[in-house]
């Protein structure tokens, strides 16, 4: 009788693979979810076995933490959403590309009335999964082949390498990562990689061969990692034009820091939060393990969303960070801070704030940026419930301002400096989530406040960013 | 060298050729004074020199007249004054530079001091990736930077500066063949025992190419850069070379400039060139700098007139009358 319930019952609300379940459509299944409770509500169950199937090269005791909770379950409904908790977190692992739950009463010469068993039938992912795919950008094309091993090694192991080949540059990247059994967001990473960035705005070319080994572990409500990075640099000038004194940065150095990140996030989303709020905090110490690059780096972002009227969000952010050289050598221009973009403040051009030299921008050694948004949906919301959600209007007011500090004059002259001469700017725009990792947005610019020697974009500006004021 | 000899002919033919009669006139000019060119023999190996010589220039006499369009192209444009802040870039004189580098850069500030345009110098660990060709030493003027002696004499002679304008056409183009032949075999000679010799690369060259960076940076790049030196080496076709065939090129070399020079006071009587800078800025270096083994130094100092030669031109420009001989002055080397 049981298992005429339980199959029919069957599917709690399951998404395949996606892991960043939205949290609003968990809400909109639980009515659903109340009225079958009455039902089954009082049948008391024993979880008898729990069998994984179709377990190839997956080593069992991996999996074992992630599905011990089955076990805990007093009643149909528990075991049934304890399973679907397991299966979220099986496919949370990386390591599967199908999870199906069958509950089913138990049978044999041991088997209880009320037992169950749960079966969870696994399909592993393949041991080498390879892409391919051109690119043609400026003036270059590039070929991009990457290989990935998940599960390499039986207990989560991946393995990634990506290698591309440009008609300009080649740049690889290796890196293995390691989760704690039981712990999946404990987990270690190592990194080897080489990869070139040209910087138009400084005329500069960076080429950086490195290893960084990453640890990532939860610590109370924040995220926290900890990174030691050993980079081979090389600077360059991208043209003969460029300024002499992006020319005197040219050459090798190596770097060799300890950072430390801690982020708290309880934003509902990355891109396009209603709600939540966003503290990183990121420290990096270069000099101390070796290397020719020593200071200290402070880089904080805050981020605060509520609802506001009508389905609108008011959004606040700020960004601050300071630069500090240990030593008595200058800063390294690739080391330094930079602002202004489609993302950041707005209004100004790509890194086109503060300090420069010929039209180069240098950088600076301190910064902070603030912005204050409004977002409301589309007008008339077309697309509603769709293709439409990914889009939002925005009003915002940015703010900031990049320069470089003397350490001879103490904090109070440091905090003068950076009150005065503030670039800001306003205006409207469309947002575009792409995926839940970047966003696009096409804004209409008023810059304020400019200085000499900043570049504007007055008008119409359009770009893309991972990280947004 | 036969590869070169075949190459040259068949140039010397085009060069000949009614179609181009500015080129034309000037090998007729060339041809008359070939004889005067190889009069002056008085060894075997000399022989082979002066012919060597010979051969460039007759490559050299249309480059040359090329070169003269250029730079009175350029003169017209850029007649700006020779700033006050001009300055020579060059790596750190006291532990890193190399023979061939510091040669180079002598050379030039030589070359500068002659014409009476004041430099600064100033010495950075990251020279090398500083300069738009990636060699050293180069000088910043103005906004302008330039590279090497070639690229700067052309540039001093757009400012309004050369040393070369006495010179009639041939002078001009046998000054460019000796300075082709110091280059090709003095420089080469310096990178290959520099680079490609084990003990010299071991002890002298990577230890001091890397002195300005920290574990592992340094022995990449030094092995990186003598890697490259050898690509090189074996595309110039020095690559088969031993020590013992650089040091009797370096002795060829030195014959040739040694007769060529005679009694002179500078390559082309009372006058110094770019040649004269060029000849001193390598010859010093090397009888100053101890590498190894004294070999190279040895060969160089069995020319007396070349090393007369250094000692007026080290006196004359950097001032030092009282000195005795030229090779006590060691701050200028390295002191390896």
């Amino acid at each position: 009788m049981g298992t005429v319930h339980a199959r029919s019952l069957d599917p709690l609300p399951m998404h395949g693979r996606d892991l960043g379940v939205n949290h609003d459509d968990m809400e909109g299944m639980e009515p659903e979810q109340a009225t079958k409770q009455e039902i089954l509500e009082n049948r008391n169950v024993v979880v008898q076995h729990v069998n994984i199937e179709g377990l190839g090269r997956t080593k069992e005791d991996y999996l074992g933490y992630e599905i011990a909770d089955v076990f805990n379950a007093k009643n149909l409904i528990d075991v049934m959403k304890k399973s679907h908790d397991a299966r979220m977190r099986l496919l949370r692992l990386g390591i599967f590309k199908e999870v199906e739950v069958l509950i089913d009463v138990s049978e044999g010469s041991d088997a209880l009335p009320n037992g169950l068993d749960v079966t969870f039938e696994v399909t592993e992912l393949k041991r080498l999964t390879g892409s391919y795919n051109t690119m043609v950008g400026n003036n270059e094309g590039s070929m991009v082949l990457g290989v990935k091993l998940p599960n390499a090694l039986g207990r989560g192991e991946k393995v990634t390498f990506q290698f591309s080949y440009g008609t300009k540059e080649t740049s690889y990247g290796l890196s293995f990562f390691k989760p704690q059994p039981g712990h999946f967001e404990r987990n270690f990473t190592l990194n080897l990689y080489k990869v070139t960035g040209q910087f138009p705005w400084s005329s500069l070319k960076e080429t950086d061969r490195g290893v960084s080994t990453e640890l990532n572990f939860p610590l109370w409500m924040s995220m926290h990692t900890l990174k030691w990075e050993g980079v081979w640099r090389e600077l360059g000038c991208l043209a003969r034009s460029a300024s002499f004194a992006v020319r005197e940065e040219s050459g090798h150095s190596l770097k060799s820091s300890l950072s430390h990140t801690m982020a708290i996030d309880t934003r509902n989303s990355a891109i396009l939060p209603r709600r939540g709020a966003l503290l990183r905090i990121n420290q990096e110490l270069a000099g101390y393990t070796g290397g020719d690059a020593s200071f200290l780096k402070e880089d904080v972002e805050l981020q605060l969303n509520r609802p506001f009227l009508f389905g609108s969000v008011l959004s606040a952010s700020l960004w601050g960070g300071m630069l500090v050289p240990i030593g008595g050598k200058p800063s390294c221009i690739a080391d330094r801070f930079y602002l202004g973009g489609p993302t950041s403040v707005r209004g100004f051009g790509m890194y086109s704030i503060g300090p420069q030299s010929e039209g180069d921008y240098l950088g600076g050694e301190a910064y902070w940026a603030g912005g204050l948004h409004l977002y409301t949906p589309l007008p008339f919301r077309p697309g509603r419930g769709g293709f439409g959600d990914l889009f939002r209007t925005h009003f915002f007011l940015n703010a900031g301002n990049l320069c470089n500090l003397n350490y001879g004059e103490g904090p109070r002259a440091h905090l003068q400096k950076l009150a005065e001469c503030i670039r800001w700017s306003y205006g409207a725009g469309i947002v575009l989530r792409l995926g839940n990792i970047a966003r696009l947005e096409l804004n209409y610019c008023i810059p304020m406040g400019v200085q000499s020697g900043d570049r504007i974009c007055d008008g119409v500006q359009f770009g893309a960013g991972i990280r947004f004021l | 060298m036969m590869h070169r000899v075949e190459g040259n002919r068949s140039l010397g033919k085009a060069a000949v050729a009614p179609s181009n009669t500015a080129v034309y006139e000037k090998s007729v000019v060339l041809n008359s004074t070939l004889p005067a060119i190889q009069s002056c023999k008085c060894s075997d190996v000399a022989h082979v020199m002066s012919r060597y010589m010979v051969l460039y220039i007759n490559v050299r006499v249309s480059l040359a007249n090329v070169c003269l369009r250029k730079s009175l192209h350029m003169l017209s444009t850029a007649a700006e004054p020779w700033p006050e802040n001009a300055t020579l870039y060059q790596p750190l004189s006291e532990e890193q530079i190399l023979l061939s580098d510091n040669a180079s850069s002598l050379a030039v500030q030589t070359y500068l001091r002659m014409c009476n345009l004041p430099v600064r110098v100033s010495c950075r660990a990251n020279a090398e990736f500083m300069s738009p060709s990636g060699k050293v030493p180069f000088i910043h003027v103005g906004n302008q930077v330039v590279s090497e002696l070639g690229p700067i004499v052309q540039f001093t002679r757009a400012k309004g500066h050369s040393l070369s304008e006495g010179l009639d056409d041939v002078q001009r183009a046998e000054m460019k063949a000796y300075m082709e032949l110091v280059n090709n075999m003095l420089l080469t000679a310096e990178l290959y025992i520099q680079w490609c010799d084990d003990t010299t690369a071991t002890e002298v060259s990577r230890p001091r190419y890397s002195s300005p960076y920290s574990w592992p940076l340094n022995h990449i790049l030094a092995y990186q850069k003598q890697w490259e030196v050898r690509r090189k080496m074996n595309a110039v076709g020095w690559g088969g070379k031993s020590l013992e065939q650089v040091y009797e090129d370096v002795s060829q070399c030195c014959q040739a400039l040694s007769q060529r020079l005679g009694t002179q006071l500078y390559f082309f009587n009372k006058q110094p060139t770019e040649l004269d800078a060029l000849v001193y800025g390598h010859i010093f270096t090397i009888i100053t700098t101890q590498l190894t083994n004294n070999e190279l130094a040895e060969r160089v100092q069995n020319f007396s007139n070349l090393l007369s030669f250094c000692k007026r031109i080290d006196q004359t420009y950097f001032g030092k009358p009282d000195e005795s001989s030229a090779s006590s002055r060691h701050s200028k080397g390295p002191s390896l």
